[in-house]
């Protein structure tokens, strides 16, 4: 802890050294994080460079709040770090009828997804960002800002949803000027190769992908804004939805921060059994991506069924536990239970996921031979989609991704949650960050689950109940709520604010997928036509996730 | 020959092929130099369907095969053991609508499915099935044979051409991609087999493998070969023109109903005629134990195409580029080494045969 008390008391000198009165201290609840308020917003960039100085590592997290009583919208940065839990939380206060800050994109690309959203979604004007256009919008969207609070919902059905696919090539008209080898060609919304749908704008000449740009918001629905007209335990079925590979995943990080801003605590119990579901879930999601990126390189390939045999089995756990494999619903607030039946599970339960565990051992032996130890799957994956060391932060990946370039980054190691200081696990890392290196990341992190699964059957108090219940009055809550977990695909985080009714006032989702897939812009440059399904297959995509 | 149930039915059809006809051409006084016209053609076409009913189980085999090597079960529902799927599939083809792109060549966009078709299929009559079965004895049916199969990416850059959009014109350049990987290779593993038996008719090829085949003789050459007839008929691994992945279906994506149909039924005709000839050069034709028999052929024959599902469902998919390279620095010098192997050293220890 010494280490965070140090971390906190420089960045506060240095801070208020580079930037005199125009920065003051804001009380965190949290004492792991430290908060700031920036008096004045054009001095961002400054803050951003003292911050990079100190060794900050990436804008995790970028949002705004709208307060029309006070006539502001209050914008929140997140800096973390590689190699400590501090996050240092800028907040800034802008004018509401002309929100304008300056980008700091320039200085770090990884802010550039969180702008745009925010722009897209809140109104901020970012100054001089490379490219500030509707991100999940469309691209001619002028009804306003769906997230800001007057915003008002029959707009929507203004928009002339039926012209869209003639505005198709819309932002990225075809210059005339350039040469007669050059062509534009659009990969999705229908593409087998975007698991799901989002589209990319390749120019491209011959084989050879010249510049890609993501699109997104083919299947956005806007969960944030539904959230903020849900109770907090009604939300819980939303954060399902988000990813049908992570559902659960998404349960914990949703529920965490519930609970920080609501202040439940739940049994010893609860927390380990959480540890096991959210363990399984990672190998459900990996042995998925594992299928998938497998399809993608040969047509009906084996091992595009081999890892889904290995999933229905825990699938089939997950069922037997809340009566459910894909949504589960089965984190709630105060433990984990299916509201109605708030039961144990069974020690028979555990018994059988022991048989299924060491099972999966020998299979992904076998998945190892089928995809590693294959020389065709080698010279499909290896030396392409390269991203590394610096360039993966700076670039803003997290999760497999990130680790695969070197980085040995892990919010359960750094920033614990759970019982995970508790647990024995390694962070697999790659060298190259190819995407041969993604799949060796992942299929090492199955075995880690695997060790971390055995551990938290051994460990798992026999006493304590799974789920209390929280009384209704306990439901409602004001200030702040935070968490941040390791999702499959990256670092999951959801930021709550509460006013003290039994909604939330605002909830942020921070999608570590759509901060990857943006990635894409930089991974297939220079890359071959034929590399776009397995560097895209490599990201691991989940589109509900990213389209929130 | 009695012990040769296939020779028998097609000596049986051809008796009474003749004889139905001479009734015939007498009932309706049709001059008699006709006659060899109207009995060639009802041969093809008796042949053609029996190859269609063939066909169907091939599908059939390669549904359940892939099935049970997925650990699935396949088809199970339609027929016994699922075996009418194939044809309901057949059926609800037909009955699609026929679309087709708004800038397509119409004409060519209709014809081009039917040519691919007839294409693949002509082979077939250069084919002989046992000693004695055999539509057309000509002294260059090999090369004949090969020649034909070559035409048949030409027809898919037509028929990716004929689309007029981008992702089939993608998968027809890359399909004459394919054809200069493989031809190369193919053409010297041929002339191999050719100099080896001392002649260009699979009849004497098959007869110079009367002792010992050819795969024993050259295995570096079969090899090549079955390598090289996985890539000329499009199957996966080397699926590059119509990957699903990358390019969807390449070069038949705007092709539906149908049209489709008959693509999807010339991969098959692709696949038998590949694993025939691959029968006919290496594997000693109708040669088997005890005595010479169809039987053989018509066995080895499938056992050829379930390696080649086989390897289908277990190797990934080689990029464009990689699939030259593979060519042109692996198989090419291979099979050099294989002529080098037919034409130096096999003279002097294939007399002790």
């Amino acid at each position: 802890m010494s280490n965070v008390s140090n971390l906190k008391e420089t960045t506060k000198q240095e801070l208020i050294r580079a930037l005199g009165k125009d920065i003051e201290v804001r009380e965190l609840k949290w004492p792991r994080y430290i908060g700031f308020n920036l008096l004045d917003p054009t001095k961002i960039r400054e803050v951003v460079k003292v911050l990079k100085k100190l060794g900050y590592a990436q804008p995790i997290l970028i949002t705004g709040v709208d307060k029309p009583k006070e006539n502001i919208i209050e914008l929140v940065y997140k800096f973390n770090r590689i190699d400590s839990a501090v996050i240092s939380w800028i907040y800034v206060q802008l004018p509401r009828d002309n929100p304008k800050i300056p980008s700091i994109t320039p200085l770090w690309k990884a802010a550039f997804p969180h702008e745009i959203e925010t722009y897209d979604l809140m109104g901020v004007i970012f100054e001089e960002i490379p490219d500030l256009r509707h991100v999940f919008l469309p691209w001619d969207w002028n009804l306003g800002f769906p997230l800001r609070k007057d915003w008002d919902p029959s707009l929507a059905k203004k928009y002339p949803w039926w012209e869209m696919t003639r505005k198709f090539y819309d932002p990225f008209t075809i210059p005339s000027d350039e040469s007669d080898d050059i062509y534009y060609i659009s990969v999705g919304p229908q593409h087998p190769a975007v698991h799901g749908s989002f589209r990319l704008i390749m120019k491209m000449r011959g084989d050879t992908i010249l510049e890609a740009w993501p699109d997104f918001g083919w299947v956005h629905r806007g969960v944030e804004k539904i959230c903020e007209n849900k109770t907090y335990e009604q939300i819980i079925v939303y954060t399902d939805r988000l990813c049908y590979g992570s559902s659960i995943s998404w349960n914990l990080t949703y529920t965490l921060a519930a609970e920080d801003l609501l202040n439940i605590e739940v049994s010893e119990r609860a927390k380990w059994f959480r540890v096991i579901l959210v363990e399984m879930q990672r190998i459900v999601s990996h042995l998925l991506w594992l299928a998938a990126l497998s399809g993608d390189l040969g047509t009906f390939h084996s091992m595009f069924l081999y890892p889904l045999r290995e999933r229905e089995k825990l699938l089939d756990l997950f069922e037997k536990a809340c009566g459910a494999r894909l949504t589960y619903s089965y984190i709630k607030l105060g433990g984990v239970g299916i509201l109605k039946h708030a039961e144990d599970v069974p020690d028979t339960w555990f018994n059988e996921l022991k048989d299924v565990i060491q099972d999966l051992k020998k299979k992904v032996k076998e998945y190892i031979d089928m995809t590693g130890n294959s020389e065709t799957f080698l010279i499909r994956t290896k030396n392409i989609g390269i991203l590394r060391g610096k360039a993966a932060i700076e670039a803003g990946a997290t999760g497999p991704v990130l680790r695969a370039g070197g980085i040995k980054y892990d919010v359960r190691k750094v920033d614990p949650y759970l019982v995970y200081d508790q647990i024995d696990f390694e962070i697999p890392t790659g060298k190259v960050g190819d995407v041969y290196d993604r799949w060796l990341v992942r299929i090492n992190e199955i075995i880690q689950s695997i060790h971390i699964i055995e551990q938290a059957i051994e460990n798992i108090p026999k006493e304590g109940k799974l789920y209390q219940k929280v009384p209704p009055a306990k439901l409602r809550g004001s200030g702040e709520g935070f968490a941040r977990t390791e999702d499959p695909r990256g670092e999951a985080a959801i930021y709550i604010v509460g006013d003290g009714s039994n909604k939330p006032y605002r909830i942020h989702i921070r999608s570590p997928t759509y901060i990857n897939l943006t990635l894409l812009h930089f991974l297939l440059r220079k890359a071959k036509f034929a590399d776009l399904a397995a560097i895209i297959g490599s990201l691991d995509p989940c589109m509900a996730e990213v389209d929130r | 020959m009695g012990v040769d149930p296939i020779y028998d039915i097609t000596l049986k059809t051809n008796e009474f092929v003749s004889s139905l006809l001479n009734q015939i051409f007498i009932l309706l006084g049709i001059p008699m130099q006709f006659y060899e016209i109207a009995y060639i053609t009802i041969m093809v076409l008796l042949l053609f369907l029996v190859f269609l009913l063939d066909v169907l189980v091939i599908v059939w085999l390669e549904r359940k095969l892939i099935g049970r090597i997925h650990h699935r079960r396949s088809v199970t529902e339609t027929g016994p053991a699922g075996f009418l799927q194939n044809v309901a599939d057949v059926i609800k083809l037909m009955a699609k609508e026929d679309v087709y792109p708004a800038t397509a060549d119409r004409f060519l966009h209709n014809i081009v499915p039917a040519l691919a078709t007839a294409l693949s299929a002509i082979p077939l009559i250069l084919i002989p099935f046992g000693p004695g079965l055999y539509l057309v004895d000509m002294n260059t049916s090999a090369v004949l044979f090969f020649a034909i199969t070559t035409l048949v990416p030409g027809i898919v850059v037509l028929a990716g051409w004929a689309s007029n959009s981008k992702y089939p014109t993608i998968g027809a350049f890359r399909a004459g991609l394919q054809l200069i990987s493989y031809e190369i290779p193919l053409s010297i593993s041929l002339v191999a087999v050719i100099l080896m038996a001392n002649s260009m008719n699979f009849i004497n090829i098959v007869e110079a493998q009367r002792n010992i085949w050819f795969i024993v003789l050259q295995p570096l050459g079969a090899l090549v070969f079955f390598i090289v007839s996985i890539m000329e008929v499009e199957r996966s691994p080397f699926d590059i023109p119509e990957a699903e992945g990358e390019v969807l279906a390449g070069w038949r994506i705007e092709y539906s109903g149908l049209k489709f149909g008959l693509f999807y039924g010339t991969e098959y005709f692709k696949l038998f005629i590949s694993a025939a000839a691959f029968t006919l050069l290496y594997l000693g034709g109708w040669y088997g134990p005890f005595f010479p028999s169809a039987m053989y052929f018509i066995l080895k024959v499938h056992l050829v195409i379930v390696m080649m599902i086989w390897v289908r469902v277990t190797y990934f998919r080689p990029r464009p580029d990689q699939l030259v390279s593979i060519s042109y620095t692996k198989l090419i010098p291979l099979s050099l080494l294989n002529l080098f192997w037919v034409v130096v050293i096999t003279p002097l220890i294939l007399p002790y045969f």
